[in-house]
């Protein structure tokens, strides 16, 4: 007897994904068709070969590597750090300059210049000593206006 | 999956142990490359965790981690046009059982590299179809969720799989037969 039996119906009995009412009307069929129990026996084969295929395990160091690479990301890329690249430097530059001028204010206050009396004077005649010719060529006037400087928070 | 929506790292560490286990097993069955399959899964869970806020709880997490970890090895598998017959040399993952018979070993050896053989020769989706629901014991309506396909489309890709399997097994038989 011929049967073309859609065998779609075979594979999901196996994987047990037919309700009740069609597994019956299956296993009726089944009961009196040698060619699809043939068929059956076949595909339940290579169901079971496909469920038995070796599983690997993970290997000894999988664990700790991921926990590395979450460390690494993380410490790149915190929270808010993760947005679009278009507000990191905004944010960077001015944290940066907030930085500089931090060390800076720091240093300053750390190695503050001892000021002789003479510098203070000619600090509080610049513009006097700036049209000598001889001072003019000078980086020393931008010294004295440090000096000057220091002189009025004095 | 809550708790790691809220950013609590030690249960993320919880689902990580729980999972990424199997998710390195549904990897290999890709790549048949442990290094590989490990790496996936490691960069599944990096993914996992930059989206965790954008985890729905009405979502089933298992859904949602193998919808990643499907896109990512399939992904993969392009990039790297990766289809090997066998595993890669030098990695031994299942030690040989002493008291076995090796003739039987041998032919269990046999079917297990013409199943995979007849597996990695399947369309993309029919390969993700069959380890979902025969190494991870997904129902068809979970592969259905997962790979964005109908249920009737995922029977299909089922029996067709099991069909290319069953056939590829057949032909080992005959040859098998022909040689005693």
């Amino acid at each position: 007897m011929s049967c073309d039996r859609n065998h779609e119906e075979l594979v999901a009995y196996l994987d047990g994904e037919l309700d009740r009412e069609n597994r019956r009307q299956l296993e009726r069929h089944l009961a009196g068709c040698r060619r699809c129990s043939r068929i059956l026996d076949e595909l339940r084969q290579a169901v079971e070969a496909s469920r038995q295929l070796e599983v690997v395990e993970p290997s000894a160091d999988f664990r700790r590597e991921f926990w590395w690479r979450f460390a690494t990301e993380s410490r790149q890329a915190p929270g808010w750090w993760a947005g679009p690249p278009r507000w990191r430097w905004p944010v960077l530059a001015a944290g940066g300059a907030l930085a500089a001028g931090l060390a800076v204010a720091v240093v300053m206050l750390v190695s503050r210049p001892r000021v002789s009396e003479a510098d203070k004077v000619i600090a509080s005649h610049l513009e006097l000593f700036s049209d000598y010719d001889v001072i003019r060529n000078l980086d020393i006037l931008e010294d004295m206006e440090f000096i000057e400087s220091l002189d009025e928070d004095a | 999956m809550l708790r790691v929506k809220d950013g609590d790292e030690k249960a993320f560490a919880e689902l990580f142990n729980r999972h990424a286990p199997r998710l390195v097993a549904y990897g290999d069955r890709f790549f048949h490359n442990r290094a590989i399959a490990e790496e996936v899964a490691q960069e599944v869970f990096l993914r996992l965790w930059r989206a965790r806020k954008k985890y729905r709880p009405r979502a089933r997490f298992t859904t949602w981690l193998y919808t990643i970890a499907t896109r990512v090895c399939l992904n993969e598998l392009r990039r790297r046009r990766h289809r090997p017959r066998q595993r890669a040399g030098g990695e031994e993952v299942d030690p040989p059982d002493n008291h076995a018979d090796p003739g039987q070993v041998a032919q269990a050896r046999q079917v297990a590299e013409r199943l995979q053989a007849a597996a990695d020769a399947l369309p993309e989706r029919q390969r993700a179809a069959l380890w979902l629901v025969r190494l991870n014991g997904f129902s068809y309506r979970q592969v259905a969720d997962i790979l964005g396909m109908s249920q009737p489309a995922v029977k299909a890709a089922l029996f067709r799989a099991t069909e290319a399997i069953r056939q590829a097994l057949a032909r080992q038989d005959r040859r098998l037969e022909n040689e005693l």
